[in-house]
């Protein structure tokens, strides 16, 4: 079986140049029979083609959003052969110490990190590079919760930038990504990478939504506008699209509302979940670079949580 | 400088100034085709301009036609009509179908607020036909549309009596069964004041190279087959737009403009430095 | 309490007079041949019916005979109950030759019962059906009267008072008792109903109360004297108003029809009025003199009584209705109104100028609703009411469910008295009715930094097409990887090549629906990937994988087209 060209991101879908390789017999179409066996994107196994980390992680520690127990995470990215995994709920290191003792038993490296929702609506993750960043970012999270009502945790991008130093932090993508919005997020970009120079990266996300292809252009040009390198991650919120039913009624209790009731605010499919390294490097065909950077990121970390992190103080 | 100072520096006072000739060819036109019932111009001065009165006529029939396949579908038609109800007075439309395949969120994109339809399905041709000419006597509507294969000319001829009479719009969307029965009806004379057949063309390519296999901008062509007091005249058009930031999106208000881009023209690459568009001259994409 | 009046009229057949020879029906049971009904002048000569037949024609040498029809007198039977309803709605048929009204409410319209029991006798004398009424406080006293009381000509007419005592002298079997039973109770001696009068009530029910409730002894006198209720179940729906036209001579010219039509809905719509409320179905019946009714049945999309409307709607199917020789009654009955209030109404009450051109003025109150109403009245009266809707939208991610059609008769949420295009509460001028989310190209101010999870509602929606197919058309399709769009597909018999595509956009499975009916589910797809497609020509086609890449069997369809 003759290979396929190679992928580039430039020639992608010429099809014209397939349908005339197909013409004169170098490729074999199957009208329904699959050209090539691909593992199920579904599968598990470990995967030799590219190291994989999962960084943007909710567990159930993000109340009211996450479907699965930092258990099941752990498990799960050592079952798919993940080479770390983070647990990153949002304003809060709560899920940190059973994710550790799980991860320490089943022999995976677990990445301390968070998620901050700002005030203004803009959300990074953000993972301390030593001990003394992650007491930074714990006074950070108090800060922010001391001047809320509770429940609740107020913060700015200034108190981000006071609390900064040592902090590898991630940008993530707007939500629905109009042009409007990436506008907006280009500079914030700008702003991030002149404040955490060289500590900051961009996010970007397989949406499924029709349009990723575009999406992940425009993310890839703000990344290279402003220096910010491209990292993968799927936004897990569950650890296997089995658990989507459970999110989806977390979701409703959320929204106060019925199952049926739901409409749009549940989401469209059940992609959200830990997924292996081939299926990974599937969608982001073409930026496998943003895949290796994950495990760019975990090598800046401590390779052993503070100790202060796993008795969850 | 207006064409207006020209004339007073450099002509003569005795030559019509520009106001008082387009004034003399309103008069005129408007002998030739009353329009009683007003226009809905397509806000496109090369269109409008084919149409006496500047417009397409309301309380009248067009009649609006596909092409190969779409003859069976009328999806290319139903997107047509949908932009310009979208542009007519607000108000409820009579949709006459024999397949129930209005989709409402397809409308939306062309500006169509689907909940201002009353859909009546029925499944011969004299029966839609009965469901327009009721239509057309119905205070209250804004237009109607029927989707209709055979159509003889004195009916339609009477759907233009009422139409004029009452002043609601009708639409004939033609949509035949199979090719044969469209290869059969299509070319028979109608009494409609416009008739128009609208084909779906490839998009405007996508600027950026990595993207190129997206579809692009979405064009039509647009024929005016016929029209009374016109002549026939074909266009290229794509949706309006709406400038966000410095990027055109297409609008979903129904407006049509015509397609910047005839033919290929250089694909621009970004500047990454800058954030700015550069325009760099690229091979031509042949085919 | 009012005061139930029941007549009851058995033993229906062609009346025939005197001199006519003897004639019975026959009917076939187990191989034998037997009497099954007889014309007076066979009873006379001694026949019966359930007699063998070769005994009756030993009996009676020059009896005609014709094969019995059941069917054929149900269905005259039902005609006649029919009939019967321009006395009364409460009509019913009772047994196989009997016909029980409910009086209570019309008698005074005829002068009284008396005159409407002549009235039935001369009519069906005219119809030449031989009968006898009986007109009682309940049904069982009537029902026993008419059959053991009363004659050909001389109707019974107790008043209340003297009711116990007309039934004493009857039969026991005037109970509508079984056989056995009545067996048991002529061995007793009990021959008539007055000899039961006396007796304790629970030890007839104890010794004649075996053969089920109907045949029980105390059951059937408790009935026949009121302590138990028996509501005459009608013949058809029971309107809920009723107004009546009668022709002393019988009319059958449409002109006429028509004009009768107008004054009957002129009447209905009086009464509506007063009671401020609309009619939405309604039938008008037409009483002809041979005794069939021909019907004209309407269901209006929106309560009304505009008497216009209402002439022109049944107007449009009096060529459906054959007079016959002449209709002598026509019934214009309501069997579903709802509130209407004055300002909602179409038209100003008063006619319009001779001369005028019928285009009625657009409405005020409800704004220009107005013609759209009875614009759906025709397209209802000619399609049924079920060919008109509405689209509404649904928030699913399922691209059938989000859209669907709603027929104008089902309730539209909270919004059951919009008139499409007009909005709510709105100004006039107000772009859309607020039930679909206008897309107007640009997102409101989203917040950046959010991820999928918090839909911001307003944002930027994928493109969907202007047609979809109910259901979905396989394709056949043809690609390189498992999760590429196709490059080329074959549909009606049609060959495209796919020049660019968008997507994937995939759409996963609600599993909390248990409809399988309209449920992906229940072809198998957990999972959809659409890809919009754009083929040689320019025609964009909107296209899924159904299952996940990769699955063995890839199943492709094409869901609809762009425009």
């Amino acid at each position: 079986m003759p290979e396929l060209p190679p992928k580039r991101s430039g020639d992608i879908a010429s099809f014209d140049r397939l349908s005339r390789l197909i013409g004169d017999g170098s490729l074999r179409p199957h009208g329904d029979k699959p050209a090539r066996k691909i593992p199920s994107s579904r599968g598990i196994g470990s995967d030799p083609i590219s190291g994989y980390a999962e960084l943007q992680v909710a567990s159930n520690f993000s109340f009211l959003r996450g479907a699965s127990h930092p258990d099941e995470l752990v498990v799960t990215a050592a079952a798919l052969g993940h080479a770390a995994i983070a647990i990153t709920d949002r304003n809060s290191f709560a899920g940190i110490v059973r994710a550790h003792h799980t991860a320490k038993t089943i022999g995976i490296r677990l990445v301390v990190g968070c998620r901050l929702d700002l005030r203004d609506g803009t959300s990074l993750l953000a993972f301390p590079e030593d001990r003394a960043a992650y007491g930074r970012l714990t006074r950070l999270l108090t800060l922010g919760k001391r001047r809320a009502p509770k429940g609740e945790c107020h913060l700015d991008y200034a108190d981000l930038v006071a609390h900064g130093e040592g902090q590898i932090l991630i940008v993530l993508p707007p939500a629905e990504g109009d042009v409007a919005e990436f506008a907006a997020h280009l500079s914030l970009a700008r702003q991030v990478a002149a404040d955490f120079r060289g500590r900051a990266y961009l996010a970007a996300h397989h949406l499924y939504r029709g349009d990723d292809a575009s999406r992940l252009a425009r993310l890839a040009d703000i990344a290279a506008m402003t220096g910010l390198p491209l990292v993968a991650t799927n936004d897990v919120h569950y650890h296997e699209p089995e658990r989507r039913p459970l999110q989806d009624v977390v979701t409703c209790i959320r929204e106060h509302c019925t199952i049926a009731e739901a409409g749009f605010r549940l989401a469209a499919h059940a992609e959200r979940h830990l997924k292996p390294a081939s299926e990974m490097a599937r969608l982001f065909r073409g930026y496998e670079d943003a895949l290796s950077r994950t495990l760019e990121i975990v090598a800046r970390c401590p390779s052993k949580p503070a100790r202060s992190a796993i008795a969850g103080v | 400088m207006s064409f207006s100072q020209v004339m007073r520096h450099d002509f003569p006072e005795e030559v019509p100034r520009p106001g008082r000739l387009a004034a003399l060819r309103e008069r005129i036109r408007h002998i030739e085709q009353p329009a009683s019932h007003g226009v809905l111009p397509f806000g496109v001065a090369a269109i409008d301009r084919a149409l006496p009165g500047g417009g397409l006529a309301l309380g009248a029939v067009h009649e609006i036609l596909g092409i190969d396949g779409d003859e069976e579908d009328g999806a290319a038609a139903c997107g047509f009509i949908a932009g310009l109800l979208a542009r007519l007075r607000m108000g409820p439309v009579l949709w006459c179908l024999k397949r129930p395949d209005l989709y409402g969120p397809g409308l939306l994109a062309h500006g169509l607020d689907p909940a201002r339809l009353v859909i009546v399905t029925a499944s011969r041709d004299e029966d839609i036909l009965w469901a327009i000419e009721e239509g057309l006597r119905a205070p209250g509507l804004v237009a109607v549309i029927g989707e209709i294969g055979r159509l003889p000319l004195v009916a339609g001829r009477r759907l233009q009596l009422a139409a004029e009479r009452s002043g609601i719009t009708a639409f004939l969307l033609r949509r035949w069964r199979n090719s044969e029965e469209a290869a059969r009806e299509r070319e028979r004379p109608s009494a409609a004041v416009t008739r128009w057949r609208i084909a779906a063309l490839p998009a405007r390519e996508v600027d950026d190279l990595r993207l190129r296999q997206l579809i692009g901008q979405p064009r039509w062509r647009v024929e005016l087959l016929r029209c009374r007091g016109g002549v026939p005249a074909q266009w290229v058009v794509e949706s309006g737009v709406v400038e966000s930031g410095d990027v055109e999106v297409a609008d979903a208000t129904g407006h049509v403009r015509l397609s910047p881009e005839l033919a290929d023209r250089p694909a621009a690459a970004v500047d990454r430095k800058e954030g700015r568009l550069a325009a760099e001259p690229l091979q031509r994409r042949t085919g | 309490m009012t005061e139930k009046r029941g007549g009851s009229l058995p033993n229906l057949c062609n009346a025939v007079p005197a001199d006519e020879p003897p004639f019975a029906t026959v009917t076939a049971s187990g191989g034998r041949r037997l009497i099954a009904a007889l014309n007076p002048a066979a009873a006379k000569a001694g026949l019966a019916p359930g007699m063998p037949l070769p005994d009756a024609l030993s009996f009676v040498p020059g009896l005609v005979t014709a094969p019995a029809d059941p069917a054929a007198d149900r269905a005259a039977l039902t005609r006649l109950a029919e009939w019967c309803g321009r006395y009364s709605p409460w009509t019913a048929p009772d047994e196989t030759d009997g016909i029980k009204i409910e009086i209570t409410g019309s008698a005074h319209l005829w002068g009284g019962e008396a005159a409407l029991v002549a009235d039935i006798s001369r009519r069906l004398l005219r119809q030449q059906i031989a009968h006898r009424i009986a007109v009682a406080s309940t049904l069982g006293t009537a029902w026993a009267l008419a059959r053991h009381a009363a004659d050909a000509g001389a109707p019974a007419l107790p008043t209340s008072q003297d009711e116990r005592a007309a039934l004493a002298p009857l039969p026991v079997e005037a109970l509508r008792l079984d056989p056995d039973t009545v067996q048991g109770l002529r061995r007793v001696g009990l021959r008539h109903i007055g000899e039961l009068y006396p007796m304790p009530r629970d030890a007839l029910a104890r010794r004649f109360g075996a053969n089920g409730l109907e045949n029980s002894v105390a059951y059937r006198l408790d009935q026949a004297f009121g302590d138990l209720p028996e509501p005459l179940s009608p013949l058809g729906e029971t309107p809920s108003r009723r107004v009546r036209l009668s022709f002393a001579e019988p009319i059958a010219d449409p002109a006429d029809l028509a004009r009768a039509i107008e004054r009957l809905v002129e009447d209905l719509a009086a009464r509506l009025a007063r009671e401020g409320m609309g009619a939405r179905r309604l039938a008008l019946g037409f009483h002809r003199v041979d005794g069939r009714v021909e019907h004209i049945r309407l269901g209006t999309a929106r309560p009304t009584r505009d008497p216009r409307h209402l002439a022109k709607l049944f107007a449009a199917k009096l060529d459906t209705v054959d007079p016959g020789l002449g209709v002598e009654d026509m019934i214009l009955a309501v069997f579903a109104a709802e509130k209407l209030d004055p300002e909602q109404t179409e038209f100003s009450p008063h006619p319009p100028a001779a001369g005028v051109t019928i285009l009625p003025p657009p409405l005020a109150g409800e704004g220009r609703g107005g013609g759209i109403a009875s614009l759906l009245d025709r397209l209802g009266n000619r399609f049924g009411l079920d060919a008109i809707s509405h689209i509404e939208p649904r928030q699913s991610h399922i691209p059938e469910r989000a859209s669907i059609y709603v027929r104008i008769e089902e309730k539209r949420g909270s919004a059951s008295n919009v008139i499409p295009g007009s909005p709510a509460g709105r100004g006039p001028e107000s772009m859309n009715t607020g039930l679909w989310k206008m897309d107007s190209g640009l997102a409101s101010s989203a917040r950046p930094g959010m991820t999928s999870g918090e839909p911001t509602g307003n944002s930027r929606k994928p493109p969907r097409p202007v047609r979809l197919f109910r259901p979905p058309e396989p394709i056949e399709a043809q690609w390189v990887l498992p999760d590429d769009p196709p490059f080329r597909f074959t549909w009606r018999r049609r060959q495209h090549r796919v020049r660019h595509a968008d997507g994937p956009e995939r759409i996963a499975e609600e599993w909390w629906i248990e409809d399988s009916a309209a449920d992906p589910r229940a072809s198998g797809d957990r999972v959809r990937d659409y890809y919009r497609v754009e083929d040689e020509e320019g025609r964009r086609f909107w296209l899924y994988r159904a299952g996940l890449p990769g699955d063995p069997p890839p199943r492709w369809f094409v869901h609809g087209i762009f425009a």
